[in-house]
């Protein structure tokens, strides 16, 4: 997993799993006083990757969910999905945009992909290597480890509310795809290398 | 800006003509009407909405929305759990849906019914998906030929200059194509093919010499006439928002084009959140006098008088109105000696197509989002008859390439997978249906017996299924567009068929109809040829509710052209004295 993470690279702490680094650097944010300096560092970087107060997830759940999105939308070259509060997004939206039956079963797949973490690595999602996210992630998508097909579609769901928090927000939609608000006009004959990546609305 | 001075309350006055509603019909009974001098009441049942001003969700970025265009479940559940089924429904465009709270409606068990509707003024012209087409005598004739329906008591000759007519003011872009089934309209400049559907228009003409790939018209200013730029509209941006309002006034609306025309000559006054409980029947003159109207915000009931009434309301607003206007008369609803007022409503046949995969294309993209489609016109009962059904279909369809929200469903996930949705994916090439539906007395509307809404008038009813030929053409429609794509070399087609009432409700398709019926015999129709009804000389309908067949276009436009040509009627018969 290619990664360019600033804040993984400034805290040198972990190179193995950036994103951990950057859970454990916002978690302390939560309780502990940091040098302006170091706020101006993470927030530069790692804008409210997690919020003080959460209105759907537990602080767990909501670590567990900035995880997950940031392994499918990770920082490149652009910002990931972590970077741009996805799942800041997702609490708010699961909140209220979702019926109880969708609620429950995102909670219910998280809960899943714990329990699948204590049965294969005796760990609990958050605590497991980013190596080892990378297995549970594909087993989910394999139907393996236990993972059943209603596991999958929970991760099609998350999936699908992972792209959608990410592409509609302003560093998605404007920096890693191109976005056009008033086109002027259509052209179908446009080669595809004129703007070198899709375009953020269809 | 609109004067304020043109929205009235109480009112004394006798007016030339009430218009009531003011979508695309009433706004252009109001623009024709006070154009030739009458002093012209237009009344809405919802709140006015401004031009340019109350288009609050257009242009707004998604991420400055606080759920990205979704909305809380509880509310939509509560207040929209209909108007959500419209594609165009969303945060940024839902105040110009009603609210399904305050206007419940009943369908039997086993036969739902969406009804869409606008509540301001403007009516669904601020919502349309603005393709437009002519009709052809092939679907003036389509009745008299098999024996569904009554025969339409106008030809294509009786309508085409007065298609013309509105086309100009409107705006329709197109390409001339003499295709008999689609007679050409006065056209602004096509929009552009993709190099991926040239190839696949190509292909397909070379396989099938009676289809015809052409660009789907629609009223969007492509290349604006100067009389357009004079009416203060500019030209289209390609942002396809228009259900979000268009500042460029770039699409065709009540507010972009026919109400400034209709402003202009200080003939017109306006009434908003004033719901018709009513038309108010004079039995000594035998005329219509007026109507009568609740206010949506006090609850009190006014009157408005006029020398003419012309009802705009929407196809099931204009039959609820109809039906709950009786007297010792018309003790079934006002001008209903015929019976068959409610009755014969019809709707199109959407949902049903096939979707395929085109290999190859990578280097090819599309710069703009065209507020249109490719759109392959009737060929079915044209020239022979089909074993299975009656009646045609248009398909239509875009070649695109897959976008971001396209990849949940695909395995993968990491830097890899951000690299891919940044590339863009395959290209799709989706044909779908637009189906004509045969007119039955039995898919009817009738007012519920008991059942008020919460301004004490009466609900409707609405009692309407699909029927052996619409589910054959169905299958014929997904069997067709499959084999188009096969034919053109698609991978991966899926097919998709409508065959239940509750696959895809009845009504969702937008284009309900036929409920107050043109006819030429006053025993089986409600209305004659100049949308006069037949039993009272100055009431008109010149909405949906007034065809006879529905035909497999999109029926805005003539919708549109018949509201001209009934003005125009009108107006001379006023002249006359004849009203």
């Amino acid at each position: 997993m290619p990664h360019n993470n600033k804040l993984a690279d400034l805290t040198g702490v972990e190179t193995e799993n950036p994103r951990r680094t950057a859970l454990k650097q916002m978690a302390l944010l939560c309780g502990l006083s940091l040098s302006a300096q170091s706020l101006d560092v993470l927030a530069a970087t790692v804008k409210d990757a997690m919020p003080h107060v959460t209105t759907f997830f537990t602080p767990e759940q909501l670590q567990m969910t900035g995880e997950i999105a940031d392994l499918i939308i990770p920082t490149t070259d652009t910002p990931g999905a972590l970077a741009v509060n996805v799942h800041g997004f997702l609490d708010k939206y699961l909140a209220e945009c979702v019926s109880k039956e969708k609620q429950q079963q995102f909670l219910g797949g998280l809960k899943k992909m714990n329990s699948v973490a204590e049965d294969k690595f005796h760990k609990t999602f958050l605590t497991c290597t980013h190596k080892q996210h990378i297995q549970l992630l594909t087993a989910i998508e394999k139907l393996e480890l236990g993972f059943t097909a209603e596991d999958k579609r929970f991760f099609t769901f998350f999936k699908s509310l992972t792209l959608f928090g990410y592409y509609t927000s302003e560093v998605g939609a404007t920096k890693e795809l191109a976005y056009l608000a008033v086109p002027g006009g259509y052209q179908g004959n446009f080669p595809f290398a004129k703007i070198g990546k899709a375009w953020a609305l269809n | 800006m609109m004067e304020k001075t043109v929205y009235i309350k109480k009112s004394a006055q006798v007016f030339d003509a009430i218009v009531v509603g003011s979508g695309i019909t009433g706004g252009w009974a109001a623009k024709e009407l006070t154009e030739k001098g009458l002093k012209t009441l237009m009344v809405e049942r919802g709140r006015p909405v401004e031009h340019r001003a109350d288009y609050v969700g257009e242009g707004v970025q998604t991420w400055k929305l606080p759920f990205r265009n979704a909305m809380n479940h509880q509310l939509v559940e509560d207040q929209y759990s209909i108007q959500r089924q419209c594609y165009a429904f969303g945060d940024t465009s839902k105040q110009f849906f009603m609210n399904d709270r305050d206007y419940p409606y009943s369908t039997p068990e086993g036969k739902p019914f969406s009804w869409i509707r606008g509540n301001q003024l403007g009516g669904k012209s601020l919502l349309w998906a603005r393709q437009s087409y002519r009709l052809s005598d092939y679907d003036f004739n389509a009745n008299l030929a098999d024996g569904h329906g009554i025969d339409w008591p106008i030809r294509y000759k009786d309508l085409e200059q007065w298609y013309s007519y509105v086309e100009r003011h409107a705006g329709i872009s197109g390409s001339k194509e003499n295709i008999p089934v689609l007679p050409d309209s006065e056209f602004l400049p096509p929009f552009e093919f993709n190099n991926v559907e040239l190839a696949l228009k190509k292909k397909l003409e070379a396989k099938f010499p009676d289809r015809k790939m052409i660009m789907g018209r629609c009223a969007h200013l492509s290349k604006p006439a100067p009389h357009h730029l004079e009416q203060g509209r500019l030209q289209c941006q390609a942002r396809n928002e228009c259900h979000k309002g268009c500042s460029f006034g770039a699409n065709f609306t009540t507010q972009s084009s026919t109400l400034p025309a209709a402003l202009k000559t200080g003939n017109l006054s306006i009434t908003t959140d004033a719901i018709v409980h009513s038309v108010i029947y004079d039995p000594k003159t035998n005329r219509a006098k007026g109507v009568r109207v609740i206010d949506s915000e006090t609850m009190e009931t006014r009157e408005y008088f006029a020398k003419m009434v012309f009802l705009c309301a929407s196809t099931l607003g204009t039959t609820q109105i109809m039906l709950n206007s009786t007297s010792e008369r018309f003790p079934n609803g006002i001008a209903n000696s015929s019976g068959v007022l409610g009755h014969y409503l019809m709707d199109h046949l959407y949902g049903s197509g096939a979707v395929g995969r085109i290999e190859g294309f990578e280097d090819e993209y599309y710069s703009g989002r065209r507020p249109t489609a490719p759109y392959i016109p009737n060929f079915r009962n044209v020239k022979e008859k089909h074993p299975n059904f009656f009646r045609g279909y248009s398909l239509s369809g875009s070649a695109s390439r897959e976008n971001w929200s396209s990849f949940a469903n695909k395995d993968g996930f990491g830097a890899d997978f951000k690299k891919q949705i940044q590339n863009a994916g395959s290209w799709y090439f989706s044909l779908h249906g637009s189906g004509e539906m045969l007119p039955r007395y039995d898919n009817h509307v009738s007012l519920h017996p008991t059942l008020k809404d919460k301004w004490g008038m009466p609900q409707l009813h609405i009692e309407a299924s699909f029927t052996e030929n619409d589910y054959k053409m169905n299958e014929d429609i997904a069997n067709t567009a499959a084999e188009i794509l096969e034919a053109v070399g698609a991978k991966d087609i899926v097919k998709h068929v409508i065959r239940r009432n509750e696959d895809r409700p009845f009504g969702l398709s937008i284009h309900e109809m036929g409920t107050a019926r043109m006819g030429r015999d006053p025993k089986t129709s409600v209305l004659n040829a100049n949308n006069q009804t037949h039993d009272i000389p100055n009431l008109f309908v010149t909405d949906g509710a007034s065809m006879t067949s529905n035909a497999w276009q999109n029926p805005s436009l003539t919708y549109m052209a018949l509201t001209a040509r009934a003005c125009d009627f009108a107006a001379k018969q006023l002249k006359l004295g004849k009203l």
